[in-house]
C-alpha cells in the first residue's frame, strides 16, 4: 500500500517536473561540500559505470580545490590534520579506485595500539597480529593526512569528467521548487541554479543542506578542545622496531593520542580543557613538546600540577617559558623519584643526541620522546557530539540526504569520525546504484530509506560508545577508577572480545564493494570461526586469571602469617 | 623496642636489595604500580601489603592506647591510618606557592639544619625567638622525630615527615605547652586544620586519660577554640616556617588567620603534666 502511495507521489513529482520552467540546470545528484566525504561520494558515484552513464553528478565547494589538488608538501613535513583510516574504509576506497591516487608513502600502518588509564595506569593493548587481522603488516588502520586523501580523491575525479566539480563557488540559498517540496533548487553565487533530483549534504557540522531540509539535530559541546600538531622525534632504535604503534592515554581532562606518520614524525591529537589548549597554543612550541612528553609519562597529580602552572602563567598575561616548564617538570620527576635513565624520564629532551644501546625497561609502553614540533602545525578546535534525528529530508526538504559530519559529529577519541562518513558514502553510493539498476527514482524517500536504516543505528552505536568512554574517563572518582581499570584489565586478557571490538571499529574489512553485493575482503564465516577459536583461548586465559587470583589470595595470607611470625620472633629475640 | 629492631633489620635488608637494582624502575613500571611493590621507594621505606598495613594499624593502636609514650607506635599508627588524607594535603601544598617551595626544597627541621644560636639572637617578638623560648620552656628538642617508614609514595612520605616536624610549631605559635590537655587541644586543632585521622583518634581517645576537671576545661575552652581556629586558619602545612624566623608573631598569626588561644601554662619549674591548682585565677572563660 505504502509502495503504491509513494509510487503515485513520485509519479506526481515527475509530472510536476515536466511542467516546471526549464531555466535551471538539471542535475541528478548535487553534492554540497568538497571535504573528504563529499569527494569520496563523488568519486564512488563516478567509479560505477551504470551511474556514470546515467546520472549527472555535480559537486559544489566554496573553497579552492585546486590548492588541495596541487598540494606539494615538503619532504618530512606533515599536515596536522590526520585520520586513521580503518581497513574497512581503505577497502572501500580501493574498491572505487581512489586509493591508487593516495600517496601511500606518506601514510603509516598502525600495527599496535597501547591505550591506558591516566590515573591507574591500567592498560589495554591491541596488536594486529594477535587479533587475526588478515594482513598484520598492513596494520589494523592506516594513518593518512586528510589532505593526502582529498588530493587522491581529486586526482581520481580528474579521470572521471562525467562528475562536474564546481569549486570557488558558494551556495547562496537552497529553496524548494514548490509548496510541497519538489526538487530542491541550489542557487550558486554566480547565478547558476542547480535543480537536483537528489541533494546530498556533505557540508559539515553547520550544514546549510540540513538547515534547508529542516532536519532537527541534537547534541552538545564537550567542554573540551583538541590540540593537533605534527611532532618530530628520533627514529626508534633497532631494539624497538618501527614507529607503527599508536599510543593513547586517558587523562581526566581528555585523552592524548600519539599517532605514527613516519619513522621520525607523528601526529598529536590532545583533547583537553579549552583554557589549557589556549595557554599551550600561546606558549613557545618547545613548551608544548615538553608538556606532551610529560603528559604520557608523569602520574596524574603532576600533570594536574603542570597544567595549573601553564594556566596560571597564561592568565597572568606572560606565557610560561621553556626554562620555567623545564624546572617544573624536573621538580615533579624528582618528587616521584623518577630516575633520569628510566623510560619515564624526559631528561633526554635536552640531550643533543639520541641515546644508543638497549632502551630502558618499559620504553615500549611509551611513545618516543618528542624533540620538536613542526613550525606552524599547532592548532586547536572545539569538540562536539551531534547526531541528526534522521538522514533523509521530508516534506519541503524532500530529496535531501545527509552524509558525514553534516549528519553526525563525534569525539575524536577513537578516530572514527571520517570512517563513519566513509561508511555513509559506501552505503549511499550502493543504494543509489541499486535504485538506478532497478529503475527507481534515486531522490525518492523509498529509495533512500535503506540508507537510513543501515547507517543510523550503526553510527549511533559507535558515537554513543565514544561519548560514554569520554564520560567514563573524565572522572577521577576513586571507585569508578578502580572499576574501569579492573574492567580494562580483564578485557585486555580476552583477545576474542578485543577482536570483536576491532571488527566494529572497522579494522577487519567486511565491505561490500563493486557492482553486485560481492564481498571483496573478509568473510563472515572465517571471522566467525576465528572468533570461536579465540573464544576458547579466552576461556583458557580466564582459567589462568582465576588461578592467579587464587594464588594472590594465598600469597596474601602467607605474607600475613610471615609478618606475624617475624614480629613474634623479634619479640622473642629481644626478651 | 623489639618491633623497631625487627623493622630496622628489614630496612637494612631492603637497602641491600635496593642498591643492586634501580628502585625507580620497579616503582614506575605501570604493571607494578597498582600491585605490590617489594622494593623501597626511598631510604627507610618499608613496603607493606594491605594486610600488613591493617595489622600494623591495629597493633600500633593497641600499643599506643596501652602506653601513649611509645612514640614509635604513635608514629606507626599515624602512617598506617593516613590513607587518602596525605594526597589531599599534598595537593593543597602544591596549590600554594609557599607550600610548593617546601615540596621543591624538602627542608628538614632539626638542630643540624636550623641554627639555634642564630634564632636565640633574634629580637623579642619574632617567631624564631619565640620558638627558642618555647623549646627552652618545654624542654623539647626538634631531633626527636621518627623518620617515616610505611608511606609508599616518596613525596607523600615527605609530607608526613613535614607534618611530624612542624607539629612543635603549632604548639609554639598557639602558645600551648606539652602537657596532656594542651597536646589534645593541638590534636583537635590539627584535625580541624589538616584532617589527619591520627589527630581524630587521639582527640577521641585521649580525653579518657584526663581527670574530670581537666576534661571539663578541655571541652569548654580548648576544643571550641581548636575547632574554630583550625577550620578557619590557612592549612598550616603550607607554611614555610623556616623562612619566617624573623617575622613578628602577631603579624604572622594575623596572616595565617590564627585566633588567640585560651592556652594556660603550668607554673614554671613544674613537670609538664603536673596539676595546676592556681590556674583558675587567670581564666577568661568566654
Amino acid at each position: 500500500m505504502l509502495a503504491i502511495h509513494s509510487c503515485r507521489k513520485s509519479f506526481q513529482r515527475v509530472f510536476a517536473r515536466q511542467l516546471s520552467s526549464a531555466s535551471h540546470e538539471e542535475c541528478d545528484v548535487v553534492i554540497v561540500g568538497g571535504g573528504p566525504v563529499g569527494l569520496a561520494l563523488a568519486s564512488a558515484l563516478g567509479s560505477k559505470q551504470a551511474l556514470r552513464e546515467s546520472l549527472k553528478v555535480a559537486l559544489v565547494e566554496a573553497g579552492d580545490l585546486s590548492k588541495v589538488q596541487n598540494w606539494t608538501p615538503a619532504d618530512h613535513t606533515y599536515s596536522n590534520r590526520v585520520v586513521s583510516l580503518t581497513n574497512e574504509s581503505q577497502a572501500f576506497l580501493q574498491g572505487t579506485g581512489s586509493w591508487n591516487h593516495v600517496e601511500t608513502g606518506r601514510t603509516a600502518p598502525i600495527e599496535e595500539m597501547q591505550v591506558w588509564d591516566g590515573i591507574s595506569d591500567a592498560r589495554i593493548e591491541f596488536s594486529a597480529s594477535a587479533l587475526g587481522v588478515p594482513n598484520p603488516d598492513q596494520g589494523m588502520a592506516r594513518l593518512t593526512e586528510v589532505l593526502n586523501l582529498q588530493r587522491g580523491l581529486l586526482r581520481h575525479l580528474e579521470q572521471l569528467p562525467q562528475v562536474q566539480i564546481i569549486d570557488k563557488t558558494k551556495v547562496t540559498t537552497i529553496s524548494p521548487e514548490s509548496e510541497d517540496g519538489g526538487w530542491p533548487l541550489v542557487h550558486l553565487e554566480n547565478g547558476r541554479v542547480l535543480r537536483s533530483r537528489l541533494l546530498v549534504g556533505a557540508d559539515g557540522l553547520n550544514s546549510p543542506v540540513r538547515a534547508f531540509a529542516k532536519i532537527p539535530t541534537y547534541g552538545w559541546a564537550y567542554d573540551t578542545h583538541a590540540i593537533v600538531a605534527t611532532m618530530f622525534h628520533h627514529a626508534k632504535n633497532p631494539f624497538r622496531g618501527l614507529n607503527t604503534t599508536a599510543f593513547q592515554r586517558f587523562l581526566p581532562t581528555g585523552p592524548i593520542a600519539f599517532l605514527p606518520l613516519s619513522p621520525t614524525a607523528s601526529s598529536l591529537v590532545w583533547s583537553t580543557k579549552p583554557d589549557l589548549a589556549a595557554a599551550l597554543k600561546n606558549a613557545e612550541p618547545s613548551v608544548l613538546a615538553r608538556m606532551i612528553n610529560a603528559a604520557f609519562r608523569l602520574p596524574e597529580v603532576s600533570i594536574r600540577y603542570l597544567h595549573d602552572r601553564v594556566r596560571e602563567a597564561h592568565q597572568s598575561g606572560i606565557p610560561i617559558t621553556d626554562a620555567e616548564i623545564k624546572s617544573e617538570i624536573q621538580f615533579r620527576e624528582q618528587s616521584h623519584s623518577i630516575d633520569v635513565n628510566s623510560a619515564y624520564s624526559t631528561a633526554l629532551f635536552d640531550a643533543s643526541e639520541q641515546m644508543a644501546g638497549i632502551p630502558p625497561e618499559g620504553s615500549e609502553l611509551l611513545p618516543p620522546l618528542v624533540t620538536s614540533i613542526q613550525s606552524g602545525s599547532i592548532a586547536s578546535f572545539p569538540l562536539r557530539y551531534n547526531h541528526t534525528e534522521t538522514y533523509i529530508g521530508e516534506g519541503q526538504g524532500s530529496r535531501t540526504v545527509l552524509v558525514g559530519d553534516a549528519a553526525h559529529t563525534i569525539h575524536p577519541l577513537a578516530g572514527q569520525g571520517l570512517n563513519l562518513g566513509l561508511g555513509d558514502v559506501e552505503c549511499l553510493s550502493r543504494i543509489i546504484h541499486n535504485a538506478v539498476l532497478r529503475g527507481g527514482d534515486i531522490g525518492s524517500y523509498t529509495s533512500l530509506l535503506p540508507y537510513s536504516q543501515e547507517r543510523y543505528l550503526e553510527n549511533h552505536k559507535i558515537m554513543s560508545a565514544c561519548d560514554k568512554l569520554h564520560k567514563l574517563y573524565s572522572t577521577s572518582f576513586g571507585p569508578v577508577v578502580s572499576l574501569r581499570s579492573m574492567g580494562l584489565e580483564v578485557l585486555n586478557e580476552f583477545d576474542s572480545i578485543k577482536a570483536a571490538f576491532m571488527v566494529t571499529a572497522g579494522s577487519s574489512s567486511r565491505v561490500r564493494v563493486g557492482n553486485d553485493n560481492e564481498r571483496l575482503h573478509g568473510d563472515f564465516g572465517t571471522i566467525a570461526f576465528n572468533l570461536a577459536a579465540k573464544g576458547v583461548q579466552g576461556l583458557t586465559a580466564t582459567a589462568g586469571v582465576v588461578q592467579a587470583i587464587r594464588g594472590g589470595l594465598t600469597g596474601l595470607a602467607v605474607n600475613g602469617l610471615q609478618s606475624l611470625a617475624k614480629a613474634a620472633s623479634s619479640v622473642q629475640e629481644k626478651k | 623496642m623489639s618491633f623497631a629492631a625487627g623493622v630496622s633489620a628489614k630496612i637494612r635488608a631492603g637497602l641491600v636489595n635496593c642498591s643492586t637494582r634501580l628502585p625507580i624502575q620497579t616503582r614506575f613500571s605501570p604493571i607494578c604500580t597498582r600491585f605490590l611493590n617489594t622494593q623501597p621507594a626511598y631510604p627507610g621505606h618499608i613496603p607493606l601489603t594491605r594486610f600488613e598495613n591493617a595489622f600494623l594499624a591495629v597493633g600500633s593502636a593497641v600499643m599506643s592506647l596501652a602506653d601513649p609514650y611509645r612514640a614509635d607506635m604513635v608514629a606507626a599508627l599515624g602512617e598506617a591510618t593516613a590513607g587518602p588524607v596525605l594526597p589531599r594535603l599534598r595537593d593543597i601544598m602544591l596549590e600554594s606557592p609557599e607550600g610548593r617551595r617546601i615540596l621543591k626544597q624538602r627542608p628538614r627541621i632539626n638542630t643540624t639544619t636550623v641554627d639555634m644560636q642564630a634564632l636565640a639572637r633574634l629580637p623579642e617578638g619574632t617567631f624564631g625567638r619565640m620558638y627558642i623560648t618555647w623549646l627552652e620552656r618545654t624542654g623539647v628538642t626538634p631531633d626527636s622525630r621518627d623518620p617515616v617508614h610505611y608511606i609508599d609514595d616518596p613525596e607523600l612520605a615527605y609530607v608526613m615527615q613535614r607534618y611530624r616536624e612542624c607539629h612543635d610549631f603549632y604548639h609554639c605559635i598557639n602558645n600551648f605547652s606539652v602537657n596532656v590537655e594542651s597536646e589534645l587541644a593541638i590534636k583537635y586543632f590539627e584535625f580541624a586544620n589538616l584532617g589527619l585521622p591520627l589527630a581524630a583518634l587521639s582527640a577521641l581517645f585521649g580525653p579518657l586519660r584526663l581527670n574530670e576537671k581537666k576534661r571539663q576545661r578541655l571541652f569548654s575552652e580548648y576544643v571550641p577554640w581548636a575547632l574554630k581556629c583550625g577550620s578557619t586558619a590557612r592549612c598550616l602545612l603550607t607554611v614555610y616556617w623556616e623562612e619566617r624566623w624573623e617575622q613578628n608573631v602577631d603579624e604572622m598569626k594575623r596572616e595565617l588567620g590564627l585566633l588567640d588561644s585560651p592556652a594556660r601554662w603550668p607554673k614554671p619549674k613544674k613537670l609538664a603534666d603536673a596539676p595546676e591548682p592556681v590556674a583558675e585565677n587567670t581564666t577568661n572563660i568566654p
